[in-house]
């Protein structure tokens, strides 16, 4: 048999040190030769083969010694290298016992790394779960909004409006009330919800609508508008953002992101996260929800006959001339926990949807019959400044 | 690699120190924080990770300063080099009550599996790896956890554990059933495994735990006699502070005095 077919290992056995000895093996027909370091050669006739030691990584060929010299010993292929090199003289009869070994090593590794996956699999769930809600948030809301009875919309309405009347003061009757509810009511025809309109008088160029319907414009927004088709395009917009549940699909999403977060991240570390994290949610649904609710509004200023160019040019006002001026929704955090949502002010009309709402009005040349209000007399009503 | 051969005396029973004497040139890698005192030109050199590779550039330093921080040490490790022109001793002190044991990595084939946090020192040039328990069943319940560690190289370990230190030598096939958490070190031939104790009665009341670990020869294993954790939990159960009996158990029988003498003479 030629030298290169030896392999490197350590023997152990009787008349060796206890912690066995370095030699080389090799096949010689059926049986296994050992030499040892210091020149001994043992023979064994019937070896038996194994995976053993720690983690089963070594390939061990035992066998007894007869009965003159009591004990066993036991042959250990030490290297990768050394164990291909066994492997491939081996003789025909011990192939299958050395596959089986081999095949036992594998085991123990697949095993290995199956328990790891599945401690890692159970300790990434709450993210991936959490990247699944994220990545199909909108649609979860609108299924989850979509479940939510007009009653209790209303009903959180006026809990909204309960709060509103504590910020800002409320004008309830008048020429400018008159002057919204009858364009707002053409806006509504048809609607499941109760509208209730409201100005109030603050300088802002804001307007809100709250679940249930409940619509406050604020003074500065009517002082703002040239015509009453302005003031409709504004209105339309926001009565589009209720009847299609934005603010309470924003709702639905933030407080999941925020149930979801601590429960991926601990309620101590979560917190802060969960706060970030949700109103980062929130202000890409917003984009989305603008672009939404400026179609909508659109569809149904046509439908109430109302000039739509009204929206268009009351949107480059605000596009304009936004301006943070005295924070509306620009304030500091505590403020705009505590204010109603101000869609209209913390995402002003922008370019862009400016130049979309252009564009669905391109193919426009109707002609709409102005509104048959005193828009000096509603102006003049308000209170002075 | 080339190993220093390096001279050791192990002083003390209970609470021992190994002073290792350094020819002028060699060097030796201590846990850091476990030096006790040098002579005179031994010039001590922190290093980032294990000191064993010496070429192995910054990945191969940062990979083994990883392993090192996975099997619960410092990131770095120190290197005692002797700079003089005689001999010069440096000593490593055990941290806690136990036996240091040194072990020839050359005379068991290079390779020794111990315990995570047990390396005391060694020459330099052995290196210090992490062995994963691939066997769940053992890194579960053989109390060894599944980081071990792995001491590679032909040079002199010292590794050191609580209470007596006892080194067996297997023969081949011979078996040795342990309580999980007394197994300190084995040879790689080793096979560690674990094995439940047999009867539901022993598993609840027998105080050994549902599992024993198992070592099978051939190879020699070295076991501690008291884990520092057991150590540190039957202290904790007896410190005041954490509600425990400041008074030995002889005070049941009633305070102070009294008791003391009636616990003084149950003792014999």
């Amino acid at each position: 048999m030629p030298e290169t077919a030896s392999f490197a290992g350590r023997v152990f056995g009787p008349g060796l040190p206890g912690g066995g000895a370095a030699a080389a093996a090799r096949w010689q027909d059926a049986a296994l030769v050992v030499v040892v370091a210091d020149g001994r050669e043992i023979v064994a006739a019937r070896v038996r083969i194994e995976a053993s030691g720690f983690n089963a990584e070594r390939v061990r060929l035992a066998w007894s010694a007869g009965p003159e010299a009591a004990g066993d010993y036991a042959f250990f292929v030490e290297s990768a290298e050394a164990r291909a090199r066994c492997v491939a003289s081996a003789p025909e009869e011990h192939a299958a016992a050395l596959r089986a070994a081999l095949g036992a090593q594998a085991k123990t590794e697949r095993r290995f790394r199956l328990g790891w996956g599945v401690i890692g699999a159970v300790l990434l769930l709450p993210f991936l779960v959490l990247a699944g809600f994220a990545l199909n948030a909108d649609a979860l809301a609108r299924w989850v909004v979509a479940r939510i009875p007009v009653a209790q919309e209303a009903a959180l309405g006026d809990l909204t409006l309960a709060q509103t009347r504590t910020q800002m003061t409320l004008i309830e009757r008048g020429p400018a009330v008159d002057a919204v509810r009858s364009i707002g009511e053409k806006l509504t025809v048809g609607s499941p919800h109760r509208y209730r309109w409201f100005v109030a008088d603050r300088p802002d160029l804001n307007a809100f609508a709250a679940p249930g319907g409940v619509v406050v414009v604020f003074s500065g927004l009517i002082r703002a508008a040239k015509t009453p088709e302005e003031l409709a395009g504004v209105l339309a917009h926001e009565v589009a953002h209720a009847e299609l549940r934005h603010s309470l699909q924003a709702m639905a999403k933030s407080l999941g992101l925020r149930a979801l977060v601590s429960l991926a991240l601990g309620d101590f570390a979560g917190d802060r996260m969960a706060g970030a994290l949700a109103q980062l949610g929130e202000l890409k649904y917003s984009r989305d929800a603008e672009r939404e609710a400026d179609a909508e509004g659109l569809r149904r200023l046509l439908a109430a006959g109302i000039d739509p160019h009204g929206m268009v040019s009351m949107f480059a006002t605000l596009a304009r001339g936004a301006p943070a001026d005295d924070g509306g929704g620009e304030g500091t955090a505590e403020e705009r926990r505590v204010s109603p949502p101000t869609l209209l002010s913390t995402h002003p009309p922008t370019e862009e949807r400016l130049a979309s709402l252009r564009q669905m009005l391109a193919g426009e040349n109707r002609q709409f019959a102005p509104l048959s209000i005193d828009w000096a007399a509603v102006k003049a009503s308000l209170p002075a400044r | 690699m080339a190993m220093d051969v390096v001279d050791y005396e192990i002083f003390g029973t209970d609470m021992q120190y190994v002073e290792v004497e350094l020819d002028p040139g060699e060097a030796a890698v201590g846990e850091a924080g476990v030096m006790m005192y040098m002579q005179d030109g031994i010039q001590m050199d922190t290093v980032f990770g294990d000191g064993a590779q010496q070429s192995g550039g910054f990945f191969g330093k940062l990979l083994g300063a990883g392993k090192r921080l996975i099997t619960g040490e410092g990131l770095f490790t120190t290197v005692f080099h002797n700079e003089g022109t005689g001999k010069r001793r440096v000593a490593f002190a055990a941290p806690y009550p136990g036996r240091i044991i040194a072990v020839d990595l050359s005379t068991i084939g290079g390779t020794l599996i111990c315990q995570k946090d047990s390396f005391l020192c060694a020459a330099k040039g052995v290196s210090l790896g992490i062995a994963f328990q691939k066997k769940l069943g053992a890194g579960f319940f053989g109390g060894e956890g599944f980081i071990m560690q792995k001491l590679d190289g032909d040079g002199m370990a010292f590794v050191h554990a609580g209470g007596t230190l006892m080194e067996k030598t297997l023969v081949p096939g011979e078996q040795l059933r342990v309580d999980t958490g007394c197994v300190v070190a084995f040879q790689p031939t080793v096979d560690f495994d674990i094995q439940y104790v047999g009867k539901i009665k022993s598993a609840l009341f027998g105080g050994e735990g549902l599992f024993f670990a198992t070592l099978t020869g051939p190879g020699k294993v070295w076991l501690q006699s008291l884990p520092l954790s057991r150590l540190a939990n039957r202290i904790v159960m007896s410190a005041p502070a954490a509600g425990g009996r400041s008074a030995d158990q002889g005070s049941l029988l009633g305070a102070g005095v009294l008791g003391g003498i009636l616990g003084g003479g149950d003792d014999d």
